[in-house]
């Protein structure tokens, strides 16, 4: 999928749902659903190059492996949770879309806590 | 750095007025001269001064009585060629050693700022934050073990300055005593003494200590976005510099008032004796020569140990100075680069080791400006 076919599925699917406004507004809210699910599938193809130019750079650097994975799965969590929140803003649930904001930031908390230990543990190192 | 050029400066004018003494005494003493001199060097044992330099300079044979003789003589050549080379041998070995943490830094700083823009496709920040917080990781892993590298060399070479001295004094002020008078040897002696106990308490157990939080400070600051220690840095910085300027005053201080003081009460006790004996008939003008000839080549003698000191504490300071200075122009180098393409926070703390560095120099440069200032001055007051 290339840009031009993503920007015509999204402009046509807008005007689409726009027709459903005046009468049944949920397929309204049911079509951007369907095709921001599309949209999000479609973009996984270019995902190997993002991966592979990234575990690229941390062997310049001899960044520690599991580093590069614990960037990625944040890079995910954060994609997926202003996705799910988008939509659920859209539906005009704000509360449901903050709960998912809030979670995503807590679990990259949770996983961004090794490398602030590893961080504080270096300086520590250095101090003694 | 113009304190240091001109307190450099009036070392270089102590040193090179010391050996005028050489051509002054005639030919015709020449020979009695020279027994005189071998006799006096006969009554210094110069061995713990050779055990001390085969620790300090492992690589090189030196003989403390040989590097003598060839000063007294005039033999020693140290010409420009020389000194460029060595120079430019440390330079090339600085620079391969730290080329691959150049390279390094480089590419963290690069990988930093595209990790920074790709993350900011993102609404949340938490991403970059994390990015930035795994290469500052790398960062401050790279950078502070090379400035515990230099850190470890400039302790080392205040140590081995201080043993240096503390085994020279002895010997060089004996000759001062000989060419000079006791009074001298002695006040200078204690004065020796308190400056090595200052460098040992204060440079060695303070000041160095001080520079290495100063670093862990500056790099502890720059984790955060926020600006939480500078300030606490900058009090570090004035209390490192203020000391070391209070530490060369007091030391310059001492010298010179110990300088005008008791080289005149010798001076007047030798006179009377001299006159005195002078004033034997017949036999009288001989001692007055004998005397003479003998005073002479005891300064020689005293001001051949002193620049032999000299030359050795230049020698120790020397290889340090310049690998520190180069790794501070390496940092700044660095930073100057990375500035307009990463985060300041890594622009910051390459360049606060970069000024840690130089904070090692200044100390390095102190620790020898005080051992050869003493030895300037002592040379140049008892002549």
């Amino acid at each position: 999928m290339n840009i031009v076919k993503v920007a015509l599925l999204g402009v046509l699917g807008t005007l689409l749902a726009v027709q459903f406004k005046g009468g049944k507004s949920e397929y309204g809210i049911y079509m951007g659903a369907g095709i921001s699910l599309v949209i999000l599938f479609s973009i996984l193809s270019r995902l190997d190059v993002i991966i592979d130019t990234m575990k690229q750079i941390g062997d310049y650097v001899s960044l520690v492996p599991s580093y590069i994975s614990t960037l990625l799965k944040m890079l995910g969590i954060t994609y997926i949770a202003e996705f799910a929140a988008v939509i659920c803003k859209d539906a005009g649930y704000q509360t449901i879309a903050s709960q998912i904001e809030i979670f995503a930031k807590l679990t990259i908390l949770a996983l961004s806590m090794p490398i602030l230990l590893a961080l504080l543990e270096t300086i520590q190192a250095f101090l003694s | 750095m113009k304190r240091m050029c001109v307190s450099l400066l009036l070392v270089l004018w102590c040193l090179a007025a010391m050996p005028v003494q050489a051509s002054e005494i005639t030919e015709e003493e020449d020979v009695s001269q020279e027994e005189i001199e071998d006799q006096l060097l006969d009554m210094f044992d110069f061995s713990e001064i050779d055990d001390v330099l085969k620790e300090i300079f492992p690589d090189e044979k030196l003989s403390f009585t040989e590097i003598l003789s060839q000063i007294i003589s005039g033999e020693l050549e140290l010409s420009w060629d020389t000194i460029l080379g060595v120079l430019k041998d440390q330079f090339l070995y600085n620079y391969k050693t730290n080329k691959s943490m150049i390279v390094h830094i480089l590419l963290i700083a690069i990988v930093a700022a595209v990790f920074t823009n790709f993350s900011s496709a993102f609404r949340s920040k938490q991403i970059s934050e994390i990015s930035f917080y795994i290469l500052y990781l790398l960062l401050i892993t790279i950078c502070l073990n090379s400035f515990r590298v230099v850190m470890e060399s400039v302790t080392a070479s205040v140590d081995q300055i201080t043993l240096f001295m503390k085994v020279l004094c002895p010997i060089y002020f004996v000759a001062v005593a000989i060419a000079k008078g006791s009074v001298t040897a002695v006040g200078f002696y204690t004065l020796v003494l308190i400056l090595i106990g200052v460098v040992e308490m204060v440079i060695l157990n303070v000041l160095l200590p001080l520079v290495h939080i100063y670093i862990m400070i500056k790099v502890l600051n720059f984790l955060s976005t926020e600006d939480y220690f500078s300030k606490f840095a900058e009090l570090l910085e004035t209390i490192i510099s203020w000391s070391l300027k209070t530490i060369l005053a007091f030391v310059i201080g001492l010298n010179v008032i110990q300088g005008l003081i008791s080289p005149a009460i010798d001076s007047v006790k030798r006179s009377v004796v001299t006159k005195g004996a002078e004033a034997i008939p017949v036999i009288g003008d001989a001692i007055g020569g004998v005397a003479e000839v003998v005073l002479g080549t005891a300064v020689l003698l005293k001001n051949g140990i002193g620049i032999v000191g000299a030359v050795i504490c230049i020698g120790i300071c020397a290889v340090p100075l310049i690998e520190m200075v180069l790794m501070s122009l390496f940092y700044k180098m660095i930073a100057a680069v990375i500035q307009p393409i990463s985060d300041k926070r890594i622009v910051g703390c390459v360049s606060s080791v970069a000024e840690g560095c130089q904070m090692l120099v200044r100390i390095q440069f102190t620790v020898g400006m005080l051992f050869m200032l003493t030895i300037a001055v002592v040379a140049a007051s008892t002549s």
